[in-house]
């Protein structure tokens, strides 16, 4: 929700700076619109499938618990592949997010009061 | 401030393919998939290859960059315009262009130039006048003791040359103000909406090739396309030193023509028969007409070799570097890279 949030000064900003009605600048906003939209539902999946993992890697390792030892040994390799898997997706697509806003801060911080050609 | 699309939307793709490439990725290594993993990993290795395309757009691109230093510098011929069209005010190339094409005109070594556009006008209206003017004399009929004669004879010729002339001429004008739209497309289009619909496409797997060409043309046409005007402009003014000299040559030939005609109206007019002595001098000033006429023709045909070679030829070699660069580029853009670190994952 935070993400969202913080995404939207960014759009708003966006929508309410360019006031001239360009073509250009009509499609570029229905882009970015999308593109949000697009943004934010990666931004809901990639935690909810990471916790999922978790949840999994948990039920797997529990499971484990109760089998032989050869089982028990396959069924933690796999509960421990699902927690590498699950902090692998979640520092990638929440991560992403947080690279995009420091990005697009650094570029129009270095191009203040400037136009890009 | 002037707030541009171009930083936030190939941002928000990248991320966006982060997150998938992620996604990807962690799966992969949950449910041990080699082909997930490898693909999360080629997509991770587009991600960074692309943030180094867009960093070294944005490099390249924004007001002060490597763009505008290399047209800043000495070794690029300098001239100036009086003013751009709001559309190319930002690329100093293409507003120069705009300008030698269908412009206001610009300023070389310290001579000014109109653009090619106003002078065929000129050039075209003057012999319309011309031609009309000749045209009216030819249907003249003048009345001797018993004979009736016209110059048409004399005249139609030049007439019909005149018209072939300016076909010619009317086809070159067309040609350059086709190029002067393309122009002023290439300003308006390429920035903000070429270049970041291309790098949407280039950023997902299955667009990635039409990304790159999409990219490749919009560089193409807002850097390589102006710059070969420039270039243009340069051999254009290395064997001429002006192309002003539209019509002027034929001030002389359109007043006499003025003259003779005013004369046979006059002539006619008066509704009585022509005396041998002024059909002697009507008939002077049109043989002086037709001998103006055949010592202009020579220069004519110079003039239009040369607004052909402006609006024909040396455009279609502007076209040619534009799109073999259009395709070297594309091909780079579009060839696969792997980073061996990333492979390891």
């Amino acid at each position: 929700m935070q993400q969202k949030q913080k995404l939207r000064p960014i759009a708003l900003y966006s929508k309410c700076n360019f006031g001239n009605a360009l073509m250009g600048t009509m499609i570029a906003l229905d882009i970015i619109s999308m593109l949000n939209g697009i943004q934010d539902l990666l931004i809901r999946i990639g935690p909810i499938l990471s916790a999922i993992l978790f949840i999994c890697a948990g039920i797997f390792y529990a499971v484990g618990q109760f089998m032989p030892s050869y089982k028990r040994a396959s069924l933690h390799t796999m509960a421990i592949d699902m927690i590498i898997g699950a902090v692998v997706v979640a520092v990638l697509s929440v991560g992403s997010t947080t690279l995009a806003e420091a990005s697009i801060h650094l570029i129009s911080n270095q191009t203040t009061n400037t136009t890009v050609v | 401030m002037q707030y541009n699309y171009f930083f936030e939307i190939p941002a928000i793709t990248l991320s966006i393919m982060t997150s998938i490439a992620g996604i990807s990725v962690g799966l992969g290594y949950a449910f041990k998939s080699k082909k997930l993993k490898d693909f999360g990993a080629e997509e991770l290795t587009q991600v960074i290859i692309s943030s180094i395309i867009l960093g070294l757009i944005i490099a390249f691109f924004y007001s002060g960059g490597i763009f505008q230093q290399i047209m800043n510098s000495p070794g690029v011929p300098s001239a100036s315009v009086s003013s751009c069209p709001a559309q190319t005010a930002s690329n100093p190339a293409m507003c120069l262009s705009y300008n030698y094409l269908v412009g206001s005109g610009y300023t070389y070594d310290g001579t000014y130039h109109q653009s090619i556009f106003d002078s065929l006008a000129t050039l075209i209206a003057s012999l319309l006048a011309l031609s009309g003017i000749l045209g009216i004399i030819a249907s003249i009929k003048i009345s001797l003791v018993i004979v009736s004669f016209s110059f048409s004879q004399v005249f139609n010729p030049i007439i019909s040359e005149i018209k072939y002339v300016v076909g010619m001429l009317s086809g070159a004008e067309i040609s350059v103000l086709v190029q002067g739209s393309l122009m002023l497309f290439s300003s308006a289009a390429t920035t903000s909406m070429l270049l970041p619909v291309g790098f949407i496409l280039r950023t997902t797997y299955p667009t990635r090739r039409i990304g790159s060409f999409i990219i490749a043309l919009a560089v193409s046409l807002y850097v390589v396309l102006p710059m070969s005007y420039l270039l243009d402009i340069v051999v254009a003014n290395g064997y001429q030193a002006s192309y002003n000299a539209h019509g002027q040559g034929l001030g002389g030939i359109i007043n006499e023509s003025e003259s003779l005609k005013n004369s046979l109206n006059s002539a006619s007019a008066s509704n009585s028969m022509v005396q041998y002595g002024i059909a002697g001098e009507i008939e002077s000033q049109a043989s002086s007409i037709q001998s103006m006429f055949s010592s202009y023709i020579n220069s004519l045909l110079v003039q239009l070799s040369y607004f052909i070679a402006y609006s024909f030829i040396l455009p279609l070699f502007s076209l040619v570097i534009t799109g073999v660069s259009i395709r070297e580029i594309s091909s780079i853009l579009g060839s696969e890279e792997h980073f061996d670190v990333l492979s390891l994952m």
